[in-house]
């Protein structure tokens, strides 16, 4: 008898998104639309149960509203079976957010997992959860998950949180990347890392929505299909989230490199849709036409993107109105000064200048020659 | 630039067109004061810098007085290598045209705002802001030195003569495209820093800044409370497991509980045993206590009712002893009331009436003398009013001065006394004495006095008959009228002695005492009868009143016995000595009455309280006897179900003994139970008290965790964390804006200073250049004294060096003449400088005038060499310093006149 599940996890609803500035509110609510989305897959693909294997809340003290919501959109799953595990961001703790009233609003179809106690989920699928009751161990939360017995001819599925201990410098809950093997789990659903990540029999679908800038392959959920015990799983990653994170710091020698990033932001979607960081490093002397297309591309993101965090470039422009007098005069000393060199004459007592300032200096008056040009 | 010739029409004293034509090199213009002079440099500075649709009231001042034409100016000059004619009216049909020559031909260049604006870029001038000030003229500033003006710009040359400079010295290169951009770094630097490099409270970063402190400040109460959050979270998991330890020692208590509840149960068939004897006990000890209670009862009833009889006993004899005393008290009361009633009363009754008879005789005695003495008064008043009648009469008939009268009588007879004195010493007297006797008369009269003269008090004709006439005059209207009043007077005093018929004053007088004294009788005998108290009326009234009491009194005696028979005849003294006998019987006796009446009244009371006391103890042997008779049937009733009373004791006697029994049986085995479950019992007791305080402790612990989880849901249901989230992320963005405004703030402010920096670099490289060319004129000028001047980054001059002490000397400590002159060699110098690559106009109006004459000599030295390089144009009113100076002199105003009328 095959088993089809979703497999999804690290939701971290009620996140505070530092990074996204003026829209941490916005990309708060883009998790939610991304659960929508999720469950709504789960209807579609006719899944038997849903697997939330931790984070569901970014923390035990997330405000009721947010735990009121996610309630809302599990209960649209009814009679679905939905399975929760607690997990490091919002582990079994007196007063956490499994213990609110809010949470308690969940309908019998959703299931927390609270001890470390094989569940059945139907006749033929036993489930192995790990629930966590703290924020750090160094303990495996898989290590109880007894071996299979013979002639069990269950689907023993393990859930569970927890970084594999295949990398170096996972010590929050390390999971023994044996331990589908040696527990006789036909799968191993895992949450915590924010990355897409598959392997034989474990799998880590990543977060639900990007939560920070440099994950990597985040915003999908996972249809698992189990024909029968021992078989090798099936495992579809489908995309489910509603932003992409972005950032990036190129080199630009030319107006070809602006281009060329232009073209790698636009094929990340639609650029309404994205949360960018990009810190363009032309070098001195690049032609202005760079410049030129550099601003350009900053005032197009500026107005489209969902967000933009643009770093303004720190050289300037080869071509920038040509400066004389005491303009060329103060411009040599900014540039004597950014090459950490003494300047003659009057520029000699700003040779303690902040290289920053320096720099934004040199280029504020390379803008204001260019604007005085025009 | 130089200025090649200028026409002026209806501008000020020039009504008529004249026209003043410049030497390239030097010219004079030479003219007395309000000649003119100032009036073409005047009108110089205004068509270039002025707008020519300016109305501004400098611009109407230049109207000749009287006309309404507009003011017109027309100007030839050459700038820039070109030669330009401007023709500009201002006021009545305003207009500005310029033309420039081309190949001997003008040609219009521009007109209107246009040509104006034209004409302001020639000296450099960014915006009109009109003429009248110098620092308004641009780069003419420097170069023209008018009337009016400070010897040294007060705010400095404007920034166009540094410009002007600075493009031409060679030393120091001039780039056009510096200023747009500078501008803009000084627009960008006051964006967020004030002019002495403070950063502006009112700029974005002030303001970013305190939203940072606030939302910091925000940010951190909400961690204070997510420390106290943290805090709940940490004591809550204390708790719960503490709660879970209290749990589990619960429920080993609770299986202690059980086992030793077991162990007692085997023990409660012995239990329900006892529990049996109790219940017989306790039958018993009823029982018992019934019958205890019911012969305790029948013995204090018998105690009672005997105790009853004998008080019934007791009130007998006190009634019979109070009803005794009564019948004694009231035979005292009846004795008394015979005593006072029947016989002392009527004594003192008696001796009353012979006291008034006593005392009515007494009175008839008194009643004569009282009689004798109401006549007497009623006859001395009849006589006291026939006198005062008597007196009146007399008063009525005399005539006679009043006081009032002969008080007036004497006024009237002093008042003639003093004319007749006045009359005696004011008058003309005049006597005759002649040898015969002849008849002297007189016109009017005036007879001649006992002395023989006669009195004159007016114009009077004395004729001496054979001898003539004497005509007196003198007095005059004084002496007439004292003459008059005299005679008034005697005339008064006359007919006042008629009208009372007395011959003199003196009877006159005496008549008057006479009333005076007749006046005093009657007054006096008014006063005697106002002093008696009754009229004759009132007299007769009393002796009436008396004759009726006299009756009445005699009425008395009459109806007394003895007084009529035997003491009608007694003397008073008798009578007297009679009433005080009578009168002491009579108060003894009623004395007596008073004491009788006293005792009767006692021994009534008496009778009464006795007649209370026998009642009183009737009613309580009566209570008595009822109390004593119920008492014995209550106790045949209670009796009625033992038979006797000995029956009921040996009843109770019975009943104590199975009370013993019973109690001893039970006694031992509730010993023996106790032997065997105390220690079971005990133990249960102490797991059930310790399990109540674990009960205790635990619900301490959920009680706490209900109040942790409170503070936890609490913020959870304020939306606290994302709050908090929402405030950090504000805090977040505004901190990054600060930063990139910060460091934008830095960098325009490093920009400008080190442009600043090349700037005051290049001010030092341009003083030197022109430094230079002062020096040598100034050594010149004062014949070696100062020979350097300083000059500061503005270019206007600090210091002179002087060599004799080799130190500086500053500017401010010079003449005044000293600083114009050096003034003036600054601009020679800045011109000289200037028209290295464009011949400059310098003008000077009359500013060498403080000079004196060694000076001015030298100064005109330094304009020929100066007239080399530059166009030097001078007005004074003394030409004699500059006559070795080749150039042009010009009469102010008749050559403009001729040379207009030539034109």
């Amino acid at each position: 008898m095959p088993v089809k599940f979703l497999h999804t996890a690290d939701w971290q609803l009620g996140m505070k998104a530092l990074q996204a500035g003026e829209k941490a509110r916005e990309v708060r609510a883009a998790r939610f639309d991304a659960v929508e989305r999720a469950l709504r897959l789960a209807v579609d693909e006719a899944v038997d149960f849903v697997l939330v294997a931790g984070d569901t809340f970014e923390d035990p003290d997330v405000d009721d509203s947010v735990i009121r919501r996610a309630v809302d959109l599990l209960e649209q799953l009814a009679p679905m079976p939905v399975f929760v595990l607690p997990g490091n961001h919002d582990p079994l703790v007196p007063g956490g957010v499994w213990e609110r009233a809010s949470w308690r609003q969940a309908g019998d179809h959703v299931t927390l997992f609270r001890e470390r106690t094989e569940v059945a989920a139907g006749p033929h699928v036993a489930l192995y959860p790990c629930p966590l009751t703290q924020k750090q161990s160094g303990i495996d939360p898989t290590a109880w998950i007894p071996a299979r017995e013979a002639g069990d001819q269950r689907m023993r599925i393990g859930v569970a949180h927890g970084a594999l201990d295949i990398l170096p410098d996972r010590v929050n809950f390390p999971i023994d990347g044996g331990r589908a093997e040696s527990s006789g789990l036909d799968y191993l659903a895992l949450g915590d890392w924010h990355g897409l990540h598959l392997a034989e029999r474990i799998a880590y679908p990543g977060t639900i929505e990007p939560s920070a800038f440099g994950e990597r392959d985040p915003g999908h959920v996972l249809v698992v299909e189990i024909d029968g015990a021992r078989r090798a799983p099936r495992v579809r990653p489908l995309r489910v989230a509603g932003l992409r994170w972005w950032e990036a710091n190129p080199k630009i020698l030319d107006p070809t490199d602006v281009e060329q990033l232009e073209r790698a932001i636009a094929s990340l979607g639609a650029p309404e849709k994205l949360v960018l960081r990009l810190a363009p490093r032309p070098g001195d002397g690049c032609p202005e036409e760079a410049f030129a297309a550099l601003e350009n591309l900053r005032a197009r993101l500026a107005d489209r993107a969902f967000f933009l965090d643009w770093t303004e470039p720190t050289a300037v422009a080869s071509g920038t109105a040509a400066l004389e007098g005491l303009l060329a005069a103060a411009d040599a000393d900014l540039a004597s000064i950014l090459d950490g060199r003494i300047p003659d004459g009057p520029g000699r007592e700003f040779a303690s200048l902040d290289p920053e300032v320096a720099r934004e200096a040199r280029v504020l008056l390379g803008r204001l020659a260019k604007e005085a040009d025009a | 630039m130089i200025v090649e010739r200028i026409t002026l029409r209806s501008w000020r004293t020039y009504r008529e067109p004249h026209t003043f034509v410049f030497d390239e090199r030097f010219t004079l213009l030479v003219g007395r004061n309000e000649s003119g002079k100032s009036t073409i440099f005047e009108a110089l500075a205004r068509v270039l810098f002025d707008r020519h649709g300016s109305t501004a009231k400098e611009i109407r001042d230049m109207q000749p007085l009287g006309s309404s034409l507009g003011p017109e100016a027309e100007l030839v000059l050459c700038a820039g290598g070109a030669r330009y004619r401007v023709v500009k009216r201002f006021l009545y049909k305003s207009k500005c045209e310029l033309f420039f020559d081309r190949q001997g031909r003008w040609e219009l260049d521009h007109e209107g705002d246009a040509a104006d604006d034209r004409l302001r870029a020639l000296f450099g001038s960014e915006e009109f802001r009109g003429a009248t000030r110098a620092e308004h003229r641009g780069l003419a500033q420097a170069l023209w030195y008018l009337q009016g003006e400070p010897a040294i710009p007060q705010a400095g040359w404007h920034e166009s003569v540094e410009r002007g400079l600075g493009g031409l010295v060679s030393q120091v290169a001039r780039f056009p495209r510096e200023d747009p951009v500078l501008a803009r770094i000084e627009k960008e630097y006051a964006d967020f820093w004030t002019p002495q490099g403070r950063e502006k409270e009112a700029g974005a970063a002030a303001a970013l800044r305190s939203e940072i402190a606030h939302d910091a400040e925000r940010v951190g109460e909400l961690r204070t409370r997510w420390d106290t959050l943290v805090g709940a979270r940490t004591g809550l998991e204390e708790a719960r497991h503490r709660e879970r330890e209290f749990e589990a020692e619960l429920l080993r208590c609770d299986g202690e509980i059980a086992t030793l509840l077991q162990e007692l149960d085997a023990l409660e068939a012995e239990s329900r045993a006892i529990a049996e004897a109790k219940q017989q006990l306790s039958l018993a000890q009823e029982k018992r206590t019934r019958l205890e209670s019911d012969l305790s009862a029948v013995a204090r009833r018998d105690g009672e009712a005997r105790e009853r009889g004998s008080d019934a006993r007791t009130a007998r004899g006190e009634c019979e002893t109070a009803e005794s005393l009564l019948r004694a008290a009231r035979a005292d009361a009846r004795r008394h009331r015979k005593s006072w009633e029947d016989e002392l009363e009527p004594q003192a009754v008696a001796a009353g009436g012979s006291i008034r008879a006593l005392e009515a005789l007494q009175r008839l005695a008194g009643f004569g003398e009282e009689r004798m003495g109401l006549e007497r008064r009623k006859k001395s008043l009849g006589k006291l009013l026939q006198e005062l009648a008597r007196v009146r009469g007399e008063l009525r008939g005399l005539r006679a001065p009043s006081r009032s009268d002969w008080k007036d009588f004497e006024g009237i007879r002093a008042a003639l006394l003093e004319a007749e004195a006045q009359l005696s010493a004011s008058g003309i007297y005049v006597a005759f004495d002649l040898p015969g006797r002849q008849a002297v008369t007189s016109d009017p009269p005036a007879p001649p006095g006992p002395d023989g003269e006669h009195l004159v008090t007016r114009p009077t004709t004395f004729r001496v008959a054979g001898v003539g006439e004497i005509r007196v005059r003198g007095g005059g209207a004084t002496l007439e009228e004292l003459d008059r009043r005299v005679k008034e007077r005697r005339l008064q005093v006359s007919e006042t002695l008629r009208f009372y018929g007395t011959p003199d004053p003196d009877a006159l007088r005496e008549l008057h005492e006479r009333r005076t004294r007749m006046e005093g009788d009657e007054a006096r005998l008014d006063k005697e009868r106002d002093n008696n108290e009754d009229t004759l009326e009132d007299l007769d009234g009393r002796l009436t009143a008396l004759e009726d009491r006299v009756r009445k009194t005699r009425e008395t005696v009459e109806a007394h016995e003895k007084a009529r028979a035997e003491w009608a005849t007694l003397s008073a003294e008798r009578i007297e000595s009679l009433l005080a006998e009578h009168q002491d019987s009579r108060g003894r006796l009623e004395r007596r009455v008073k004491e009788e009446r006293e005792l009767e009244a006692q021994a009534q009371k008496q009778a009464s309280a006795y007649s209370e006391a026998a009642e009183k103890s009737r009613k309580a042997q009566a209570e008595a006897e009822s109390g004593a008779d119920r008492l014995r049937q209550e106790n045949a009733e209670t009796l009625k179900s033992y038979g006797t009373l000995d029956n009921l004791k040996r009843l109770e006697r019975a009943a104590r003994q199975d009370e013993t029994t019973l109690t001893d049986e039970l006694a031992r085995r509730e010993k023996d139970y106790q032997a065997r479950s105390e220690g079971p019992r005990k133990l249960l007791e102490g797991r059930r008290a310790a399990r109540k305080d674990l009960e205790r402790k635990r619900d301490d612990e959920r009680t706490r965790m209900t109040k942790l989880e409170t503070v936890l849901d609490q913020a959870a249901a304020e939306g606290l964390y994302s709050k908090t989230g929402d405030l950090e992320a504000a805090l977040e963005v505004r901190r990054r804006r600060l930063a990139t405004l910060e460091r934008r703030a830095a960098a325009v402010k490093a920009l400008r200073n080190l442009v600043e920096a090349h700037r005051q670099s290049r001010s030092a490289a341009l003083a030197g250049p022109l430094a230079e060319r002062v020096n040598p004129w100034l050594a010149f000028l004062t014949e070696g004294t100062s020979d350097g001047l300083t000059l500061t980054d503005g270019l206007l001059p600090s210091d002179v060096h002087v060599p004799r002490y080799d130190s500086d000397l500053p500017e401010r400590s010079l003449s005044y003449g000293a600083r114009e002159q050096i003034v003036v060699l600054l601009r020679l110098g800045i011109a000289t400088l200037l028209s290295e690559s464009e011949r400059q106009a310098v003008i000077i109006d009359d500013r060498l005038v403080n000079a004196d004459p060694l000076r001015a000599q030298r100064l005109a030295v330094i304009l020929r060499e100066a007239q080399a390089r530059v166009q030097v144009i001078v007005a004074t009113c003394n030409e004699t310093p500059y006559a070795g100076i080749p150039g042009k002199v010009i009469r102010v105003p008749e050559d403009g006149l001729r040379e207009s009328s030539a034109g």
